[in-house]
């Protein structure tokens, strides 16, 4: 049987903790692998070591988009999309 | 520097993507204006870009998640964002009389009417400021700018005074304030050798302080998740249920009687430029509209006059702050415009403003020009996509964007801002100061007192220091 997800309710969505720690994991690391990486290449060329911090902005952002991208792909939206008339009563999935 | 076309074109483009992205971003239920607004800002200003770039991006996001903001609320009635919680009430009235599409509408223009009333309003408020400068040779905003520190202390106090925690409000503003100035630099107070070896030399900007305020209420939702009674209470089983409308009803009349209001309010609404964007809001929403008898024309020109006063607020605060001042005197210069206002540390200057707010980095005129383009082209497409394609615009960001990718995506610049910034003391300041912000916010004391306690903080210190 399919082990289910805990999910939580945060900023008006349900989303699941795991996901977000196993995403927040791989965005961050990411971003350590662009620190260290710019790092070690400063300590090499002169002209990386004058730009540093401007080279980690860019590419540390570049990381992070990149990362979204990853985790768009495999963490999907806990949400059911419905389409009715307006004349029903509205109605929404509260905390338990 | 001058304006070229080449320039021109860049500012164009800018302010286009910063559209494009913003109108995503807005359309994401429960995102907070400051939360999603400062990050960007901070790439923008860290990656040196020109500063007309940044403003063009600046302003074009702010009119662009303000518009967006409402059409999640209209068609779902989960809050775009903070700004938009006062739309629930009269867009629920509206979905139930079938007029959700209606709503979207009313709303869109409503912003527009927001910003074509705020925009000359704040210019001519900029312009009797230089009259009067230059009839009396009274420089009025130097006198102003002169006690800031206090009347950040008078704003924290009166924003206190109007929110609904008065006392929580009152009493935050001391222990926070003296707590971000102590951290921004532990020297003035104590010579502890564990904070030197943490903070390694480096002198911290106000940059990992307007992140820790930003987040600290996700930040301490999510802390409060470890506590077993919480998780238990959040956790919620199966998917959210979203229900789309579709209708294309119409009201026949009244409807210049919604505009007349929303531009009244606006008007008003620019003019209490100094108070919290929310509060102004709600109190001159319901103004607006308690004569009104008819629930669908109450809840019409409700949701116009909301959206009019968001915008026409944010911008008035945002550029009369700017061309008047050149320092944060309103919420939504000091909460999702404070990159903007930064005046620099250590003798440099900010980006926009010099150092000790002793004036603009950039000629007046030429930051206008970059604040057109950013409007133009941020309320020309927003409210064009709004009024069109609003319902298949949520459908696709709710079926295809994850609550959690947008959260991780928002903690990962926050993490990468702050470590570039002050490495392992900045993202400690990051957790510690956004966990007590968050637990503040949670008890009553928003973003605007934390913002002006966090800029009077080093009266505190002096203050300290003239008793001791």
């Amino acid at each position: 049987m399919k082990k289910k997800k805990t999910m939580v309710s945060l900023w008006g969505d349900h989303i699941v903790i795991s996901s977000l720690f196993i995403g927040l994991a791989i965005s961050l690391l990411l971003v350590a692998i662009t620190f260290v990486v710019i790092e070690l290449l400063a300590h090499q060329y002169p002209a990386i070591a004058s730009n540093k911090k401007d080279l980690i902005y860019g590419f540390g952002t570049l990381a992070v988009l990149v990362a979204f991208i990853i985790n768009n792909m495999w963490i999907k939206p806990q949400r059911t999309i419905l389409t009715r008339s307006d004349q029903d009563t509205p109605e929404s999935e509260d905390p338990k | 520097m001058t304006i070229t076309l080449s320039l021109l074109l860049q500012m164009g483009g800018i302010a286009l993507l910063m559209t494009v992205l913003y109108v995503i971003i807005g359309i994401i239920p429960g995102t907070d204006e400051t939360s999603v607004l400062v990050p960007m800002t901070v790439i923008l200003v860290s990656l040196k870009l020109n500063p007309l770039l940044i403003m063009s991006a600046f302003i074009a996001a702010v009119v662009t998640l303000n518009i967006t903001d409402s059409i999640p609320t209209a068609i779902t009635s989960i809050p775009g964002g903070v700004m938009s919680t006062p739309l629930v009430g009269p867009s629920q009235t509206l979905k139930k009389h079938g007029y959700t599409s209606y709503s979207v509408q009313w709303m869109m223009l409503g912003s527009l009417i927001g910003v074509l009333v705020s925009l000359p309003i704040a210019l001519a408020f900029w312009g009797l400021f230089e009259f009067i400068s230059v009839q009396t040779g009274l420089q009025i905003s130097n006198f102003i700018k002169s006690y800031n520190e206090y009347i950040f202390l008078g704003g924290a106090v009166l924003m206190s005074l109007t929110s609904k925690k008065k006392l929580v409000g009152l009493l935050t503003i001391i222990p926070f304030g003296f707590a971000t100035a102590f951290l921004r630099n532990p020297n003035l107070v104590i010579n502890n050798t564990l904070l030197n070896v943490l903070m390694d030399g480096h002198k911290l900007s106000m940059t990992p302080f307007f992140l820790s305020i930003t987040t600290g209420p996700l930040v301490y939702g999510l802390f409060e998740l470890l506590f077993p009674s919480v998780f238990q209470k959040q956790q919620v089983e199966g998917k959210k249920v979203v229900l789309l409308e579709q209708d294309v009803k119409r009201v026949k009349t009244g409807t210049k009687k919604v505009v007349k209001k929303t531009a009244i309010a606006s008007a008003l609404g620019s003019l209490l430029f100094f108070l919290s964007p929310v509060g102004v809001t709600m109190m001159l929403g319901e103004f607006a509209t308690r004569d009104e008898k008819d629930e669908v024309q109450e809840a019409l020109q409700g949701v116009a006059v909301v959206n009019g006063l968001s915008s026409a607020t944010y911008l008035a605060g945002i550029l009369i702050s700017l061309f008047v001042f050149a320092f944060p005197i309103s919420p939504a210069a000091l909460g999702p415009g404070s990159i903007i206002f930064n005046s620099g540390a250590n003798g440099l200057d900010g980006t926009f403003i010099k150092f000790g707010n002793s004036g603009l980095t950039l000629p007046k005129g030429q930051l206008l020009v970059a604040i057109l383009i950013g409007l133009v082209i941020g309320v020309s497409i927003s409210v064009w996509l709004g009024m069109k394609y609003s319902r298949k615009m949520t459908e696709i960001v709710f079926k295809y964007i994850s609550q959690e990718t947008v959260l991780i995506f928002l903690f990962s610049i926050i993490a990468l801002l702050s470590f570039a910034e002050a490495g392992v003391y900045g993202l400690i300041i990051v957790l510690a100061v956004g966990l007590f912000s968050g637990w503040l916010n949670r008890k009553g004391a928003g973003y605007g007192v934390q913002f002006m306690a966090l800029y009077a903080g080093n009266l505190f210190i002096t203050l300290l220091k003239m008793v001791f």
